[in-house]
């Protein structure tokens, strides 16, 4: 989405203030997800996450898939993990202990993983690599019901199942031995 | 800076690796859960950005996107109903609690 | 002691309160004065050169602006249209004690909800408690970005604006969510799940019903999720609405709007005969004035959705026949003193015109001063409906405007109408209803629509 071009008088790009604040709250909030005691404010956490996420992919020119995931990811999936929360939390769960014994080898792991990473993305000369461009959404619906219609129909049988096996797991088991509910 | 790829994948690494974290360090299955979906949409955020920059991806990243956004709804959904469904037997949603299996 | 040695404390101690705040304020006044003078000259042509440079991000900002701004008249006439058209229906007067016929009730509601304590009952979340409202209020009004009031007359034209829509308006459901769990008490997290089950499972027909509109509008040449395209793909007379083509999807629209936006029948999340108002049982004062307000700017949203998807949004439901042209009143052609004169002409001769026959037909029991202040109220309502008819004819965006309101405002009605007259539903029939009847029946929708389209295309 292109918004302008610099500051007039600064030379400060637009698209970078807003990359870096963008980036910013979700390293934030993605810390805030994984640290917090309250499992509550961790979903909501996460939601900003994903927020600032559709932001950034807004600014990499994708504004549909910008779209769906607010549609899906907070719209749906936030919402889904909310009702979970609230369905197996008491008030009084934040007081116990949030992390497991091998917290500090946990942190150990994920730090190798984000230097490792950093240094092979660094070090790597990426080929063919050109300016960003913007998507056309009419592209996207081509290229998803022409060269990736297998795919297409195969995640919408996975998610069926999906839904036929949470809609079984989820039952009570009353219901499923055959008396009526209450 | 919002104009090289290379801030995109390293701030993607950046988010897969406090997903890693969140996984292992986080005892409540549903943190452990959110942390997935972390990796999940760094994952995504990589594929975006290869697509954004490397004009041959352009359309196959997006619709890639689309289709993983769809398979972690499918993830998130039967994750939370097996949760669910523990924690309906167990009445905790503590994973270290769940060791019945461990004699 | 002479006056020439007064000491500064015994010249302050002799001034009365006028003097001392005329000597206080005059020089701040003084001082502001010039230094706005001074950023004016000297800041004002850099800001106008960043603001010229950044065209569209000012754009963007005035659009919001002038949207959150919008919300509020919108919502006061929205809740006295209710107030009064409920009572109508129920063989009551209504509103009818704060101006005339009780117009400044829901005014009053404003300010006595604003005057009212800020209040959070003990164990509240209170940051998520603060949040909740805001999110739900912020939420209804990011969707009016997209829609199209009149022709240019747009927040912002996306691409994929009804994808937009769907997505913002699907964010309602956190604050309700975020209201029910942080309240500490259990009918509002009954109320917050209710409403998570609810909205989740209403907006998937709600998305899928207008799918076969885009397939319809894509038809027209644009393959686009725009809304000002839809629109435009409708224009023509009204048998060109979408409506008459998607009655099924129109109707599937209509019903789970309906639960979108938390009205009766569908209204299960606040149910306050069941869970004492859900989510909002907690609230008071200005919190609870968001969660108010939200629900009236969603009616507003949802039924202006409706108007434009399905009912043809800003064009005419005919063929315009004036293509009018009134450039004779061009505001240049008589200039400023000639507008002057004109409109002192029009408002003396006008008041008089009115006063005299007043006085004429009123007889003895008007006064001169009644007869003319009546005269000057008749005048200013007969030369403003002459200026709407005048831009009603001459601009397409007063006209645009004018047949969008009155759509939206019919849908308004509709929804108000469904709720003096419909019981609430039961929770398991209301999720019965939307996955076993309203998803088939927009699939079915969808599944024909594009078959239809594919043949007569063929």
């Amino acid at each position: 989405m292109p918004i302008g071009d610099s500051i007039p008088w600064t030379g400060i790009r637009w698209d970078d203030i807003l990359f870096v604040a963008l980036a910013a709250v979700l390293l934030v909030s993605a810390v805030l997800v994984v640290t917090l005691r309250d499992i509550i404010r961790c979903g909501l956490a996460l939601i900003v996450s994903f927020a600032s996420l559709a932001g950034i992919y807004a600014l990499l020119g994708d504004p549909l898939v910008a779209a769906a995931q607010v549609l899906v990811y907070i719209g749906a999936i936030s919402v889904l993990i909310l009702f979970a929360i609230m369905m197996t939390q008491t008030k009084n769960a934040p007081t116990r202990l949030v992390f497991q014994t091998q917290t500090l080898f946990a942190g150990v792991a994920a730090a190798v993983i984000a230097g490792v990473i950093t240094v092979t993305v660094l070090a790597t000369t990426w080929p063919a690599v050109g300016s960003r461009l913007v998507t056309a959404t009419s592209d996207v619906a081509h290229k998803l019901f022409g060269d990736y219609v297998l795919p297409f129909e195969v995640v919408s049988v996975l998610l069926t199942a999906a839904v036929v096996g949470a809609v079984y797991l989820a039952r009570r088991e009353s219901a499923r031995s055959g008396e009526d509910r209450p | 800076m919002s104009n090289s790829l290379d801030s995109y994948l390293v701030l993607s690494g950046l988010l897969f690796a406090v997903g890693v974290f969140g996984f292992l360090a986080r005892r409540n299955a549903i943190s452990m859960l959110m942390s997935i979906e972390l990796m999940v949409n760094a994952v995504n955020l990589s594929i975006l950005a290869f697509g954004a920059f490397v004009a041959p991806l352009r359309t196959h990243a997006a619709v890639i996107a689309l289709l993983v956004i769809a398979v972690a709804a499918a993830e998130a959904t039967v994750g939370l109903a097996i949760v669910i469904a523990i924690f309906r037997n167990k009445k905790t949603p503590l994973v270290d609690e769940y060791d019945s299996m461990r004699e | 002691m002479s006056a020439a040695r007064t000491t500064p404390a015994e010249f302050w101690s002799r001034r009365s309160l006028n003097q001392r705040l005329a000597l206080i304020i005059v020089p701040i006044a003084i001082v502001a004065a010039l230094l706005t003078a001074a950023i004016v000259v000297l800041g004002g042509p850099p800001f106008l050169d960043f603001l010229g440079a950044n065209l569209p991000l000012v754009r963007f900002f005035v659009a919001a602006t002038a949207i959150l701004m919008l919300t509020i008249p919108t919502a006061f006439v929205l809740i006295y249209l209710e107030l009064k058209v409920i009572a109508r229906m129920n063989l009551r007067v209504g509103p009818n004690r704060v101006g005339p016929w009780g117009a400044a009730m829901s005014v009053i509601h404003g300010l006595k909800v604003l005057s009212k304590e800020d209040f959070g009952p003990t164990g509240v979340d209170i940051t998520v408690f603060t949040l909740a409202p805001v999110v739900t209020y912020l939420a209804s009004v990011m969707t009016l970005l997209v829609i199209p009031f009149a022709p240019g007359l747009v927040g912002q034209d996306f691409n994929i604006g009804l994808l937009y829509f769907f997505a913002m308006g699907g964010l309602t459901v956190l604050g309700l969510l975020m209201a029910g769990w942080s309240s500490f008490n259990k009918y509002s997290l009954l109320g917050g799940l209710r409403s998570a089950a609810q909205i989740i499972s209403y907006e998937i027909p709600l998305t899928l019903s207008v799918v076969g509109v885009i397939i319809l509008a894509s038809t027209k040449g644009s393959g686009t999720l725009s809304l000002n395209h839809i629109v435009l793909a409708q224009s023509g007379s009204a048998f060109d609405w979408f409506v008459f083509k998607q009655p099924l999807a129109a109707l599937i629209f209509l019903i789970a709007a309906t639960a979108e936006a938390n009205r009766t029948p569908f209204d299960m999340t606040e149910a306050d005969s069941e869970i004492v108002a859900g989510f909002a049982t907690e609230y008071s004062g200005m919190r609870f004035g968001f969660f108010f307000f939200a629900e009236y700017v969603n009616v507003f949203i949802v039924s202006a959705l409706a108007a434009t998807i399905f009912f043809g949004g800003w064009t005419a439901p005919f063929n315009w026949p004036w293509p009018a042209n009134l450039n004779a009143f061009h505001p240049l052609t008589f200039g400023l003193f000639g507008w002057l004169a004109i409109i002192v002409t029009v408002a003396v001769f006008g008041t008089y015109f009115f006063a005299f026959f007043v006085r004429i037909f009123g007889g003895r029991t008007w006064s001169t001063w009644s007869s003319v202040s009546l005269g000057l109220i008749l005048n200013l309502v007969v030369i403003g409906g002459l200026v709407t008819l005048a831009g009603f004819i001459a601009l397409d965006w007063v006209r645009g405007l004018i047949w969008f309101m009155a759509k939206t405002y019919a849908f308004v009605i509709i929804f108000v109408w469904m709720r003096a007259t419909l019981p609430r539903i039961r929770v398991d029939q209301l999720m019965g209803f939307a996955w076993k009847w309203l998803l088939p029946a927009s699939l079915l929708n969808l599944f024909v629509t594009a078959t239809a389209v594919i043949i007569l295309n063929r």
